[in-house]
């Protein structure tokens, strides 16, 4: 009797130790990390190579024991869409969440549908406003702060006036400008306008504005309105500001396209760094662009949301007000354009 | 008393029958939706709106709840298994699936129709036979267009363009993901139509994930007609023509997206093949619903449409029509 105990006793040890081999085997064996990329529209270069960039991250940090599946999704420059389509992406099974807001004032239906399924958002691009993010300890947002945009702009275009007369073409002391703005009641283009302006004036720039153009930060629209600016105000302007480099490059083109000869031409800044633009300040057709660190931001989304997902530490990032991490704009003009061509 | 008492169990048994007809009613109505999966590679990409416009449309109407799967690049069948058994635990009823790239994927997919109905969209399965190279007969139900026609399509656009005369001319052809049936068909539909046209094909490609085709038709020599197609890598390839300032190569193309329409309206490219993906959305979900209804109802294959999408046409009224679908 006590010996057929004992082999009872062997029977259920060699079993134990054979499921506890099936349990381990199980937490070996590979995870999948779900990320689902909400962009408020995909007609954004810039947006457009943040996700590229965002992507290859992902992609590095992809292992035998993890593979990451990011799906991008389009807005369309619609919040109601974009609301639609978090719906879908959190139906469809997703674990992080990374949401260029088309609206920045209503992130509350995405707020409240992630935070239904514990699912973490990372917003960028388009800072919602404080109170949002406070809501839920799982928001956060990576980007860069509008009002630095503007000012680097306005310390380029400052730079550029006091070391060459000849932007002055008609000598009578002032720069006679325009805007090209984003869109209309946009908070990046209100803070990109008013702090490349008071830039501007701190420096001690005398200033006369001709006119402003909203472009919805478009290029083809942006060539549309600064051949009308053109058309009105001719060589009278001296500087053309733009919210982005995408219009920028819209006024090189209306300019391209009358044909105005170099000396004829105004001065040019953008914001974004995008490789067109990069080009077009190596060739002296804009004469400054603002870097967006979109690969900085890709980099800190990428990291955060694994970081999330494996709830592993967040003690290396430097949050400010706990849940934001702002990466700083850098100036590119014709002296250090290639450094950022390169990247 | 006799009257009474028939009257009496008339009355019963329609009491009766009603009471069954309604509590019937009463569970049909508290059934759960069903669930339909959709498994397409990259699934947040503009080639697939006016697909998924028709999925949504036809899920509406059937009352069916359809899950548009979060996807990148699907590369292989273990890729498309893991897919799939993630929707299994998540409840699906029903698979909408374009086949991965690979031979391997035929059994993986018979394996799954006998558990839950699937039906193949966009490509067929890429398994030939290796007598005579045609496509092996899968027995799953596909809805997709016609790939070997569009191809041949896009070849009798080249040469009408051209007055039917491009002899010595150069072409290069860029084709999808290697592989896949709708790759292949494609391209072999394009080189059957030019077959006798005397030209010559100076680069044959296949684009590979995440590759850039703009950059990679940049190592070949320039030619006089580049055949694109893949949506993505028309896309590329129209944009890239955007920046360049010399005299172009014509480009004709595959493609199922509104920026491919764009470009033919920025004249970047010559000519469009598009194929109907809102039919194709549409009625799979429709013969999926069918089959919820009735579980003999057999799901036949569909052959979908496609459109020829010149500059000249895209305002006529009818391709502005077709258009919608994709907005």
């Amino acid at each position: 009797m006590r010996h057929y105990n004992k082999n009872i006793w062997i029977v259920l040890l060699v079993m134990m130790a054979l499921l506890s081999g099936c349990t381990k085997q199980e937490t070996e064996t590979h995870k999948t990390l779900r990320v689902g990329v909400v962009l408020y529209t995909q007609d954004d270069p810039f947006i457009n190579a943040l996700a590229d960039c965002l992507k290859a991250n992902f992609e590095e940090k992809e292992s035998d024991d993890l593979k990451i599946i990011m799906t991008v999704r389009d807005g369309k420059n619609d919040q109601s869409e974009q609301n639609d389509v978090v719906q879908e992406i959190i139906d469809a099974g997703c674990d992080v969440l990374c949401v260029g807001l088309v609206d920045r004032t209503e992130p509350s239906d995405i707020i409240e549908m992630a935070q239904t399924e514990d699912i973490p958002v990372l917003f960028f691009n388009r800072e919602p406003v404080r109170e949002d993010i406070m809501q839920w300890d799982q928001l956060y947002y990576v980007g860069a702060e509008a009002e630095q945009s503007g000012s680097i702009q306005g310390e380029l275009a400052a730079d550029l006036i006091q070391d060459n007369k000849g932007i002055d073409r008609n000598r009578d002391g002032k720069i006679q400008y325009v805007i090209l703005e984003g869109e209309a009641g946009h908070q990046d283009t209100i803070i990109r306008t008013d702090s490349v302006v008071e830039t501007l004036m701190d420096k001690g720039i005398q200033l006369e504005k001709l006119s402003y153009q909203f472009a919805d930060w478009k290029r083809s629209q942006a060539e549309n309105k600064m051949t009308q600016l053109i058309d009105q105000y001719g060589d009278e302007i001296e500087l053309v500001l733009s919210n982005n480099d995408e219009m920028a490059l819209g006024a090189v083109n209306a300019y391209d396209k009358l044909d105005y000869t170099e000396e004829k031409r105004p001065a040019i800044f953008g914001i974004d760094g995008l490789e067109d633009a990069l080009d077009a300040v190596q060739q002296g057709t804009i004469q400054g662009t603002v870097y967006n660190d979109k690969e900085g931001q890709a980099a800190q989304i990428a990291n955060l949301a694994l970081d999330l997902f494996q709830n592993n530490s967040l003690a290396q990032y430097n949050f400010q007000d706990e849940r934001y991490i702002f990466l700083p704009y850098q100036k590119v003009d014709a002296s250090n354009v290639e450094d950022y061509q390169k990247q | 008393m006799k009257k009474n008492k028939a009257t009496f169990l008339i009355v019963e048994i329609c009491l009766a029958i009603l009471v069954v007809f309604f509590v019937k009613h009463i569970f049909e109505d508290d059934e759960p939706q069903k669930r339909i999966a959709v498994i397409i590679d990259n699934s947040g990409a503009e080639k697939w709106d006016s697909f998924v416009n028709g999925l949504k449309q036809a899920a509406a109407v059937e009352n069916v709840h359809l899950i548009v799967c979060n996807t990148d690049e699907i590369e292989n069948a273990e890729e498309q298994r893991n897919l799939i058994r993630e929707q299994l635990d998540n409840g699906a009823d029903a698979f909408i699936i374009q086949a991965a790239p690979g031979a391997d994927v035929l059994k993986m997919l018979q394996t799954t129709n006998q558990t839950k109905p699937v039906v193949i969209v966009a490509n067929d399965v890429y398994e030939k036979n290796t007598d005579d190279n045609t496509n092996v007969e899968s027995g799953l139900p596909i809805i997709m267009p016609d790939n070997y026609k569009m191809g041949y399509q896009l070849g009798l656009e080249i040469l009408k363009q051209n007055n039917n005369d491009i002899k010595g001319k150069t072409v290069g052809i860029v084709s999808g993901l290697k592989d896949t049936e709708s790759a292949e068909d494609r391209r072999q539909g394009l080189i059957d139509a030019l077959s006798d046209a005397g030209c010559e094909f100076t680069f044959d490609i296949y684009t590979t994930s995440g590759e850039d085709a703009a950059s990679t038709i940049k190592r070949y020599d320039t030619v006089d007609y580049m055949a694109v197609l893949e949506t993505n890598a028309l896309e590329q390839i129209g944009q890239a023509n955007t920046e360049d300032n010399r005299k172009r190569t014509k480009v004709y193309g595959i493609g199922h997206s509104m920026k491919c329409v764009y470009y033919v309206d920025d004249g970047l490219v010559d000519s469009l093949v598009m194929s109907d993906g809102y039919d194709m959305g549409y009625r799979s979900v429709v013969e999926l619903a069918r089959l919820f209804e009735n579980r003999f109802h057999s799901i036949t294959s569909y052959t979908t449409d496609y459109r020829v999408i010149n500059k000249d046409d895209i305002f006529k009224e009818e391709t502005q029509t077709f258009l919608q679908t994709c907005e």
